[in-house]
């Protein structure tokens, strides 16, 4: 239970994040690694704006907002310098750490004498791990619901057709690009949310929180997409909240079995491996060889390296 | 299958106001098109200059070996590919220099691949609400699937037989080949073009299905009168199902024949005649169609 509890605690606020991934690589199909810097951006923003006094909610929303600019920006580097969105994103993403700092001023900020929406909800009389699963959990499920709302509109559908096949897109009467430019705000505005909830949480602001962050998001999308397997939008906007919670769960039960915090990072690596490799293989990968399975694998795996595509990012 | 009978389409023809006949629904003035070639400094010309007019309400059959321009003249009307030079002209509007996303109200293309016309990951009516919003240019944040274009969706699927209106909800991955493309034809129908592209939209249809889908494709357009100009390998789609038949060559149009110069030709005549015209014979395609 308290394995779970921990696993709310820290992973819901992931939430917005998660679904900013899910957005961007699964509805618009744009790899796009900003995200990660957008994360910073927005831990920078919100940070900087709690010294200067402004409420948490005010906060929060300056922190998405320069989330948003990001994407704007490799949004406008994609349509209008034709750049790719995996190179654009990286650019930006290394970027994104010098503007964070120059949005801090420094290495790193201390929140501990300013209110936050953690300490707000805290202040209604939950305890402080209540308040992180409560305010975690407003935040994914409003996302989730906006989310689920939106792609269902005629506005969201065209987004979801310009991530499905561009040329099909455009014959349906769709502006791709302003849907790309749009889709990457929505998606960066969503990972420094998450980017604003963790510094408030956390209660301060280093700027390496950015640090692999995608990779968190990732898999949660990873385990998310292999619990419902369907383009349909409900299933799997809930398997990725849902997805969160496993990640955090797995990571919290590693820790508990003595693993050094350190080694974090390297169990999300094997995490996201090991559902791709089952997802990919099935349990081919295991088959004993000579056996039906194993063969099968094995064809599957020849048609694969077949049909593997060089891409050329330059 | 129902075939819409064709005293009632004759009828709808009649019908249509005047105005709608005033501009031609195509013409394609001295277009030229040139990609690279392999070598340094070679070019193909894919079309040469180029020029042709389609009246309103007529079907134009464009027949043409492999590389004898016949898509490159498509991309450039729909608007994935620009002219070097020359106009496009639809229903009496320039739209040379348009995208395609703002061409859509006027052209409509049904591609070869059912996988290029349908959204295989949503639902059949999501598909529809799309077209819908799509000719309306209005995408805005209203409920896309909502009652309006059910109905829609399901009075247009009712007129294939093919109870795909009781299927509304299901991903468009669920269709067969054939009924996506029936499917596409319908909602490229549905937003009344001022011109219709067909991409070789049966070819990858096995026999039976291509004549449903193609004789069911030539009713609808017939009813909506929607000028339509059809790129095929089938000859005998081509003589069957038109008003007017052309042929491709080396990117030029090479042989031009009006309904009654077609009249009473047959495959085996329209082969000749492009052999002894291009010094070349067809893929085993076209004369496979024969049988």
């Amino acid at each position: 239970m308290s394995i779970l509890l921990i696993g709310a605690q820290v992973g819901l606020i992931y939430g917005p994040l998660a679904l900013g991934i899910y957005f961007a690589l699964n509805i618009l199909s744009l790899p796009d690694l900003t995200l990660e810097g957008s994360f910073g951006i927005g831990g920078a923003s919100t940070a900087v704006a709690l010294v200067a006094g402004l409420d948490p909610a005010t906060a929060l929303l300056l922190g998405i907002l320069g989330g948003a600019i990001a994407g704007l920006i490799t949004g406008l580097l994609h349509v209008y310098l034709r750049m790719n969105v995996l190179l654009a994103g990286i650019l930006m993403t290394t970027a994104a750490w010098s503007i964070s700092l120059a949005i801090m001023g420094a290495g790193n900020i201390s929140l501990l004498s300013q209110a936050t929406i953690f300490t707000w909800i805290e202040g209604l009389g939950f305890s402080g791990q209540w308040a992180a699963i409560i305010v975690g959990a407003l935040a994914s499920g409003l996302v989730a619901l906006v989310l689920i709302w939106f792609l269902h509109t005629n506005y969201g559908l065209s987004m979801r057709a310009s991530g499905l096949n561009i040329q099909t897109a455009r014959s349906f009467g769709i502006r791709t690009e302003a849907r790309q430019i749009v889709g990457l705000i929505i998606a960066n505005g969503l990972a420094a949310a998450s980017g604003a909830l963790v510094v408030q949480s956390q209660g301060f602001m280093d700027v390496s929180i950015q640090t692999g962050v995608i990779v968190v998001g990732l898999a949660a999308l990873m385990i998310g997409m292999s619990v419902f397997k369907t383009p349909k939008i409900i299933p799997s906007i809930l398997g990725v909240l849902l997805g969160i919670l496993v990640y955090r769960v797995v990571v919290t039960i590693a820790l508990k079995l003595g693993l050094p915090p350190y080694f974090v990072k390297l169990v999300t690596a094997l995490v996201v491996f090991g559902i791709i490799a089952v997802r990919a293989n099935g349990l081919g990968l295991i088959a004993i060889p000579g056996t039906k399975a194993a063969k099968k694998n094995a064809r599957e795996r020849l048609e694969y390296l077949e049909n593997d595509r060089v891409v050329n990012i330059t | 299958m129902n075939v819409i009978d064709s005293d009632n389409l004759a009828r709808d023809c009649r019908e249509k106001p005047e105005s709608t006949f005033s501009h031609p629904a195509l013409e394609v003035r001295d277009c030229v098109k040139r990609f690279k070639g392999f070598g340094r400094n070679e070019f193909v010309i894919a079309a040469d200059s180029i020029n042709l007019t389609i009246t309103a309400g007529t079907i134009v059959a464009l027949v043409g070996s492999n590389g004898s321009g016949k898509s490159t003249l498509m991309s450039m009307i729909a608007g994935s590919q620009l002219p070097d030079s020359g106009r496009i002209i639809v229903a009496g509007e320039d739209v040379t220099e348009q995208p395609s996303w703002q061409r859509t109200g006027k052209v409509a293309l049904v591609r070869q691949n059912p996988e290029h016309n349908v959204f295989s990951a949503l639902t059949i009516v999501e598909n529809f609400a799309l077209a819908e919003a799509g000719q309306a240019r209005r995408f805005n944040l209203k409920r896309a699937a909502g009652p309006r274009v059910r109905d829609l969706a399901r009075d247009t699927l009712a007129q294939f037989s093919m109870g795909l209106e009781d299927r509304l909800d299901q991903l468009a991955g669920t269709l067969s080949g054939g009924q996506r493309q029936a499917v596409s034809v319908a909602m490229a129908t549905s937003r009344n073009p001022a011109l219709l592209l067909l991409d070789e939209h049966v070819s990858a249809l096995d026999p039976t299905r291509a004549r449903v889908v193609m004789e069911q494709t030539e009713a609808i357009v017939r009813q909506r009168s929607i000028a339509t100009l059809m790129v095929t390998h089938d000859m005998g789609h081509a003589l069957k199902h038109s008003d007017r038949l052309i042929l491709m060559h080396r990117g030029r149009i090479a042989m031009d024949l009006a309904s009654k110069e077609k009249a009473g030709m047959g495959v085996p005549d329209l082969l000749a005649r492009f052999e002894k015209l291009t010094g070349e014979t067809l893929p085993d395609s076209a004369v496979l169609a024969r049988a």
